[in-house]
This record gives structure tokens, C-alpha cells and sequence, in this order.
């Protein structure tokens, strides 16, 4: 028996020394007693070490005494997500992503606002984590399970809730959206490509236009409902403070005029069709001027 | 009593072999990790004057220009109640009328000429051309507060494109952040696939003109070799294979300066010794997380493999899977995460 904790120790000891980097969770105000109602910020943040890493997944449960008041993924040290935490619906947030180029450093992944419900002890468990080394390999570093725990208590009478305020009154950053065709996605048909970055409370929504159709929720990659590019195209990225950023798609070889495209070689055509012609009548024309002016002489 | 103390004696010889087990084992499996800190990188921050830096510094309850009275300007570094300057004095004033930029500038070394490119957060926000000298400047301006993690690198004259340098900054409103001593560590190349072992293998690339370089040929032994880069920063090196032994083998290189400046150790080239010569075939493994194969390794690409992921793979992106990833038949963050160090935005 006391092998087997002598290779455990091994196991621990190895592993320590191999694996800086590390995600943990930090809470506002942790020695305090939280109160019923109360809004407490939990921060993910990825510590490297010395290494760089370039990916990250993990899930992080709370237990039912909280309530999930808003995911914040402004300021996240990731690029682009592949499971987005503002997507969670439940007290289970599955997120994925990647940094870019790789990072080393300490920063924030996200942030939750939660509430306690009611009165007791509750859990808030990161698990599944893994992150990965930016090697080019996709070496892959798991790390264990962390629990950590929040005590909440009722208001005494004259006591006020703590809320978080967050300012945001900056629109989220320009950002790009490209038109693409590819057969390995979507069975080849025209799709929108957009990630928009928000340092503030963070990307919320994304919304399209096509032609005069009305503002619809969209995500990316997103599968256009016109494929035949004939109409201008608008997305806008909103962030959780309603601040927002419109930019209009460009459509190769289209050129627009009000809500519609038009074939850029067509127009060419029409307007080569046009200039022929009023040379052609003005040649005419000239022409019979000079018959007129030579009879009348 | 004796043979007890024997036994505590062994126990803690087991304890110590397996503790030294652990570390060695451990510590050998670890992948090497690109590291890109150069000797004398710096990030010099100009905090923003208090009439623009977002906070209440004088406690009257009022921020910045021109909601505080005590401020004359955006650029007035006091929020304390303004103080006309003494009668007689007349004249100056003005300037300050538009709020500092917010941005960055990078300065520091790559390769003569060279294309250098910066990202912001993965995405190219400018690009400028290196000087004779390889030193480049590149600003960016107009940036919200918050975090970024920037992104320098170059492509030489031979398009090969060295190691990114990667480096985490915080922006605040106003401020000016300066990011100096950046040096970017060499490319490099090679110009066999396949070496027939005693014969040479060109090893070659771009740095700073006229330095010296130093070449790790990693095999059973490592073997360490010094060069110099001539005007245009080129330095070649031809090897010789003789005491390579047959098999998988790869080289880096990196920079020393007179003035004690160094780069880091540059990307891996890879190559191999047998019983042939085989040239390299230029843009042979230009596949590597460019899923749509147009040169770059962006955000389509990306969400090509978010497409895909976790997804039983079907049709053209089985192909696409097996030649320009990890060939394991599936999409997951190990994809990514190749996508990710691959990733030229």
C-alpha cells in the first residue's frame, strides 16, 4: 500500500514539474460571506507558466444554489471560440478556443456573474480542462478536477444586494467578414465567415441583413440565404451592453447600387453597349450636319 | 534494529529513484516549446494624462475633459482645479483640443527587407517592409482599452517565414505603449529532403546582416556550429552529414550580435540521412492548417474545422484531414490547436 502512494507521489511530483501552465477560478470578494441575492464575478483565467499554449477546453458546473446572471467573454485572452460559454442555457459551461499564435502569460478566459438562490453552501467545479501547448503538435496537457466553494446567507433587514455594474459604452471592434465557397463546408454553398472582438462586456449576438429582409440572429459560419449574391449584405456584432458594429459584406465581382448587386462584368457590358451607341448617333449625327452645311453651301 | 533501519533506508532510496524517475521521465517527454523572449524586449508604457485616463483622479466626482473643470485640456495631466497662470504671463494655451490616440509601436530586428507582418488578437493589422539594416517601426493606433496579444513576424527574401513573436499587452485608455528590442529569430532552410550520409547539406537562411549565427543540428549528439550573415543578413552553412547517424534529424538556428544582443532559437527544419541525395521540394508542406488552401491559415480555416468538429468526417475533408493535419481521422482541439501555431491571420 505504501508503494502505491510512493508511485502516486511519483506520478504528482512528474507531473508538477512537467506541466506549468494551469486554469483556476478566482471569486470577488472570497473571504466574504456572500448573501442571498448578491452578484459574485468568477473569473477564469489561464496562467502558462513559462511555456506558451495555444488551445483550451473545460466545463465548469455550479451547483444549483447559483444562478447564472451573464457570461462575460470581453477581454478573453481567446481568439476564437469553438464552444462559446455565452451559449450556455444551463449551470453546465462547456467552452473551447484557441489563442492565436500562442500566448504566455496570465489572462483572463471569461467571466460569470452569478446569484445565489437561496441560503447554504454551493460548488462552482472546473473539470475536463485541457490545454495545449503552442508546438505545432497539439500536445495535449489534462488537468485534474478543482472545486471551489461559495457560502451564501440571507440579507440582514437594511442590507442592500451587491451588484455588478459593467461600463461598456464602446462598440465592439471593426471587424471582418469574409464571403467564401468551399467544398469541405456546407456543401459548398456561399457562407459568411466572422469572429468580432469586444474588449468591454463582450460579443453577445451577430445579426444579417440581406437585400431589404429584416435584421436576423445569425451565427458563423453562416449559410446565405441568397446564394445568387444579388443583394448588398450587412452584419452586426452586439455586445451585452447593446453597443454595436455594422459592416457591409463585400461581394467579389458585384458591384451595388441601393439594397441590390449586379454582376460587375454585366455592367461593364451595359455601359460599353451605351457608349457605342451614343457614338455611333453622334457620328450619325455629326455626319448629317455636315451633308446639311455641304447642300446649304 | 539494524535491519529495520535497512529497511527505512531502502524505502527511501525507492522513494528518492522513483522521485528522480518522475523528473527525468517526465522532463524527457516534454515537447520542445517556442519560446520567442529576445535579450532586450521591452514594453514601455506612457500612462494617458489624467484629463483622458478614465478615472476620477481629484475625487470631485467629475472625469476627464471636458466634464472637469479643473482640466484645460485632454492633454492637461492634472484633473486638479485649474489655476490661471499669473497675470503678465499671456499667450500659450491651445493644442489638446483632440483626445490622445491610444496605440502601440513596435520596434526591433528581423531580416533585411523583409515583409513584417503584426496581428492583433489573430488578425493582420499591418504590415511594413524591414530596412537594409532589419530594423523595422510599425504603429497602431485607435485601439479600445483592454487586453491584446500581439503577434511580429517576418518573411524573408526566399518567402520562408521565421518564428512569430508573440506577447501579451495591456492597452488603457490614452496611454501609449512602446514595445521595443524585439528580435525576431532567423529563418532557415535546408536544401535536401534526403542527404546521403558523408555528404553535405546546405543550411541556409536570413538575419541581421554581419552577425554571427549559430546552427544546433540535433541528432543522437547535438552538434553546435557557428557562421556568419553576410550584407543582406543570408548565412549558409553546409554540413556534413559524416557524423549524423540514418534517420529523422533537424536543425535551428539563431542570432548573437556584437552588442550582446541574441534571439531566441528559430523554427525546426527538418531533414534526413540515408542513402540518397533527394533536393527539397519548395512548398511541399505548405498544406500544414491551410484547410481551403489559399495561402493563409485564418478564420476560414478555422471554421472549417469548427464545421467538423467532433463530427464523423465525410467527402473532401477526410483528404483534407489526413494531408493537412494530424491524419487521425477526426477534428478535435488538437486540429485546432495545430491550426492555431500554424496561424498567419
Amino acid at each position: 500500500m505504501k508503494y502505491l502512494s510512493y508511485i502516486f507521489i511519483f506520478f504528482i511530483f512528474g507531473a508538477q514539474i512537467s506541466f506549468a501552465g494551469s486554469l483556476d477560478i478566482k471569486i470577488s470578494d472570497k473571504n466574504e460571506v456572500a448573501k442571498v441575492g448578491d452578484e459574485i464575478l468568477i473569473t477564469i483565467n489561464l496562467d502558462t507558466g513559462e511555456d506558451f499554449y495555444n488551445a483550451v477546453q473545460g466545463r465548469i458546473t455550479l451547483d444549483n444554489i447559483f444562478e447564472i446572471k451573464r457570461i462575460i467573454t470581453g477581454g478573453s485572452i481567446v481568439s476564437a471560440w469553438i464552444e462559446n460559454p455565452s451559449d450556455t442555457k444551463n449551470n453546465s459551461v462547456d467552452f473551447s478556443g484557441i489563442i492565436a499564435g500562442g500566448f504566455k502569460g496570465e489572462e483572463k478566459l471569461f467571466q460569470i456573474i452569478v446569484s445565489p438562490k437561496y441560503e447554504g453552501s454551493g460548488n462552482i467545479v472546473l473539470s475536463e480542462v485541457s490545454i495545449f501547448l503552442n508546438d505545432g503538435n497539439g500536445t495535449e496537457e489534462r488537468k485534474p478536477e478543482t472545486l471551489t466553494s461559495v457560502r451564501a446567507v440571507n440579507l440582514s433587514p437594511g442590507e442592500t444586494n451587491k451588484v455588478i455594474n459593467l461600463v461598456d459604452k464602446i462598440s465592439p471592434e471593426n471587424f471582418e467578414v469574409t464571403l467564401i465557397k468551399d467544398k469541405n463546408i456546407e456543401d459548398g454553398k456561399y457562407i459568411l465567415i466572422f469572429e468580432a472582438n469586444d474588449k468591454g462586456s463582450g460579443i453577445r449576438s451577430y445579426e444579417i441583413v440581406e437585400g431589404k429582409k429584416k435584421f436576423t440572429a445569425i451565427k458563423s459560419p453562416y449559410v446565405l440565404e441568397n446564394q445568387r449574391l444579388n443583394e448588398r449584405i450587412y452584419v452586426t456584432a452586439i455586445d451585452h451592453n447593446e453597443n454595436t458594429r455594422t459592416v457591409q459584406v463585400e461581394i467579389p465581382g458585384k458591384i451595388c447600387v441601393g439594397t441590390k448587386c449586379f454582376d460587375r462584368k454585366i455592367i461593364i457590358s451595359i455601359l460599353g453597349i451605351i457608349f457605342i451607341a451614343s457614338f455611333i448617333l453622334w457620328r450619325r449625327q455629326s455626319e448629317e450636319l455636315r451633308k446639311i452645311s455641304k447642300t446649304s453651301s | 534494529m539494524n535491519f529495520i533501519s535497512k529497511i527505512k533506508n531502502f524505502k527511501l532510496l525507492f522513494l528518492l529513484i522513483l522521485i528522480i524517475g518522475g523528473f527525468v521521465i517526465f522532463n524527457f517527454n516534454k515537447k520542445e516549446i517556442i519560446s520567442s523572449e529576445t535579450s532586450n524586449f521591452r514594453i514601455t508604457i506612457v500612462p494617458a494624462p489624467q484629463c483622458f485616463d478614465g478615472q476620477d483622479n481629484d475625487s470631485d466626482g467629475l472625469i476627464d475633459f471636458p466634464n472637469d473643470p479643473g482640466c484645460a485640456s485632454y492633454t492637461d495631466d492634472s484633473e486638479s482645479d485649474f489655476t490661471p497662470p499669473p497675470s503678465g504671463g499671456g499667450g500659450g494655451g491651445g493644442g489638446g483640443t483632440r483626445p490622445p490616440e491610444t496605440g502601440v509601436s513596435f520596434s526591433g530586428r528581423a531580416y533585411p527587407l523583409s515583409r513584417v507582418t503584426i496581428l492583433k488578437d489573430g488578425v493582420v493589422v499591418v504590415e511594413t517592409i524591414a530596412g537594409q539594416d532589419a530594423r523595422f517601426r510599425a504603429n497602431i493606433g485607435d485601439l479600445n482599452p483592454g487586453s491584446y496579444n500581439f503577434t511580429v513576424r517576418a518573411t524573408d527574401e526566399n518567402g520562408v517565414t521565421g518564428n512569430p513573436f508573440s506577447f501579451p499587452v495591456f492597452i488603457s485608455q490614452g496611454s501609449t505603449t512602446d514595445v521595443t528590442g524585439i528580435f525576431l529569430a532567423p529563418t532557415i532552410d535546408v536544401d535536401k529532403a534526403e542527404v546521403r550520409k558523408g555528404d553535405d547539406i546546405a543550411i541556409f537562411g536570413q538575419t541581421v546582416p554581419e552577425s554571427d549565427v549559430t546552427i544546433e543540428v540535433n541528432s543522437e549528439n547535438q552538434f553546435f556550429v557557428n557562421t556568419q550573415s553576410d550584407g543582406d543578413g543570408i548565412y549558409l552553412y553546409n554540413f556534413n552529414s559524416a557524423p549524423l547517424e540514418e534517420g529523422s534529424h533537424s536543425a535551428r538556428s539563431k542570432t548573437n550580435l556584437n552588442t550582446g544582443e541574441a534571439s531566441n532559437f528559430g523554427k525546426l527544419v527538418g531533414f534526413s540521412v540515408g542513402d540518397q541525395n533527394i533536393p527539397k521540394v519548395p512548398g511541399n508542406d505548405s498544406c500544414r492548417a491551410d484547410l481551403n488552401q489559399d495561402g493563409k491559415v485564418n478564420l476560414v480555416d478555422f471554421s472549417i474545422a469548427a464545421f467538423w468538429y467532433n463530427k464523423p468526417l465525410s467527402g473532401e475533408i477526410t483528404i483534407t484531414e489526413s494531408n493537412c493535419l494530424n491524419a487521425d481521422g477526426k477534428i478535435n482541439l488538437v486540429d485546432f490547436s495545430i491550426i492555431a501555431f500554424n496561424w498567419t491571420g
